[in-house]
């Protein structure tokens, strides 16, 4: 017989430590319900050396993401993986429900254990979603699951929040979804690592694949070399194609020896962001000079707590006569 | 106060699945936040999306009269994995005689097919919603 979900921070961080799903699930939890336990369990988190790899998979409804995305986790749970799965849906604005039905998809993931889905609802975050995302990578991270999945829908510019989060952004499209091309145009320049044309047996295939290429070849994109594949998710063709890119991405980065503390710097980011707010970042900025963040970045990381960092700042910064002020103006 | 999660979800052959959909729009539309299953689940697998969704309450939808083996073995398999805390309702068509025997067993309420939706969403708000003294309010 199982336990029932862990109760305090040290239950939960041995537990996730173990694997323990029930853990997983209750930590996303008090996350999401902003419950004090979450940054105590998430500062001991980042203490920790489980880096997440992160895909994001985003793009216009009806290009088949749910599906690719379980065809993705059941192809490395086949080889032994353990993986994470988000699938984020919006929350209704009027009533702060949600509809949150992208696992009905995930047929095949549903039937190994070494997948973990969890939906999450955007719930009205300022902020946007990638907060929440972020934590709740950490956490599946803590558990065992360093590759992490994490479904949005989006074109690209309402869709910044994916782009900041993850380590290689997919964007999804299909033949037959009208001239989301268009669209589509700025979020594959700005946010986009792959873009990956689904139910490519359809009609249009092919011209789409074409048309992205193009996309991809615009003067002054970074993203020229853009790889654009095409896929049969529901049948599973071109989905080992997809994961061995996606591998070959995430070891190139490994290579550089920095995941961690490239993950440890961004959640420190992170937390000192949310904590701060723009306006008083901008104000730290402007009375002591950009070169302070590196340093407070690196006190968030090590102490695990943006709170400290941030007074310490704020009390730094009104120090400061507002007549010599950095140069940098 | 954070939104109540419910897992919606239809276990067995029964193919029907109109009902089950509607009941997920009205529960959004009173604030929960609905996971719904889909088709064909078998109990594990139903048991398993509630542990991971770390879910307040799991609604079943069965139309096929299965609800007297069913819904025993939910139950078993919520308790075994540490479940037993999640509320339980049902929604189909379950004769009277079977209601006072599932209510027995655990199931907090049982709908049956003509049941108001925006009345059943809100009995389930009001069950389910956390309490001060809940360990996740």
């Amino acid at each position: 017989m199982s336990a029932g979900p862990p109760r305090t921070v040290a239950e939960a961080f041995e537990r996730l430590g173990a694997g323990d799903a029930t853990a997983i699930a209750r930590a996303i939890s008090w996350m999401e319900a902003g419950d004090p336990r979450a940054d105590d369990l998430l500062a001991a988190i980042a203490q920790q050396p489980a880096s997440p790899f992160i895909v994001g998979i985003t793009g216009p409804p009806g290009a088949g993401k749910s599906t690719l995305v379980d065809a993705l986790a059941a192809h490395w749970a086949a080889s032994g993986q353990k993986l994470g799965v988000l699938a984020i849906d919006p929350s209704s604005p009027l009533t702060g429900g949600a509809i949150l039905g992208d696992r009905l998809r995930m047929v095949r993931s549903a039937q190994t254990g070494e997948v973990f889905v969890r939906s999450l609802a955007a719930r009205g975050k300022l902020g946007g979603i990638a907060d929440a995302a972020w934590s709740a990578a950490a956490i599946l991270a803590a558990a065992g699951r360093t590759t992490v999945l994490v479904e949005t829908v989006g074109v690209g510019q309402a869709d910044v929040d994916i782009g900041q989060l993850a380590d290689v952004v997919v964007m999804v499209t299909a033949p037959g979804l009208g001239d989301e091309i268009q669209a589509m145009k700025a979020g594959l320049l700005e946010i986009a690592h792959v873009v990956v044309v689904n139910k490519g047996d359809l009609p249009g295939a092919q011209a789409a694949v074409h048309a992205f290429r193009q996309v991809a070849r615009t003067p002054g994109s970074q993203r020229a070399a853009m790889p654009v594949l095409t896929v049969c998710a529901e049948d599973g063709k071109g989905v080992s194609e997809l994961a061995e890119l996606l591998e070959a991405i995430r070891d190139e980065r490994s290579r550089d020896g920095g995941c961690w503390l490239e993950f440890s710097n961004r959640w420190a980011a992170q937390q000192l962001e949310t904590e701060l707010g723009p306006a008083a970042s901008g104000w730290v900025t402007d009375r002591l000079g950009r070169s302070v963040w590196p340093s407070a970045l690196s006190r968030v990381a090590s102490t695990g707590s943006a709170h400290h960092v941030a007074i310490e700042l704020l009390e730094a910064a009104a120090r400061v006569p507002a007549s010599s002020s950095s140069e940098e103006e | 106060m954070r939104p109540i999660r419910v897992v919606v979800a239809k276990v067995g052959l029964d193919g029907h699945d109109r009902g089950v959909k509607l009941v997920a729009r009205a529960f959004r539309d009173a604030g929960m936040e609905v996971v719904y299953t889909g088709l064909h689940r078998s109990p594990e697998e139903v048991v398993e999306v509630v542990l991971q969704e770390d879910a307040d309450v799991l609604g079943l939808s069965l139309l096929s009269g299965a609800h007297m083996t069913l819904v025993p073995r939910v139950i078993r398999l919520l308790n075994a994995r540490g479940l037993g805390h999640v509320g339980l309702v049902l929604g189909g068509i379950v004769p009277p005689e079977d209601v006072v025997d599932l209510k027995a067993q655990g199931v907090a309420e049982v709908f049956g097919p003509g049941a108001d939706l925006g009345g059943m969403a809100r009995w389930v708000v009001h069950r389910f919603s956390p309490r001060p003294d809940d360990d996740l309010a």
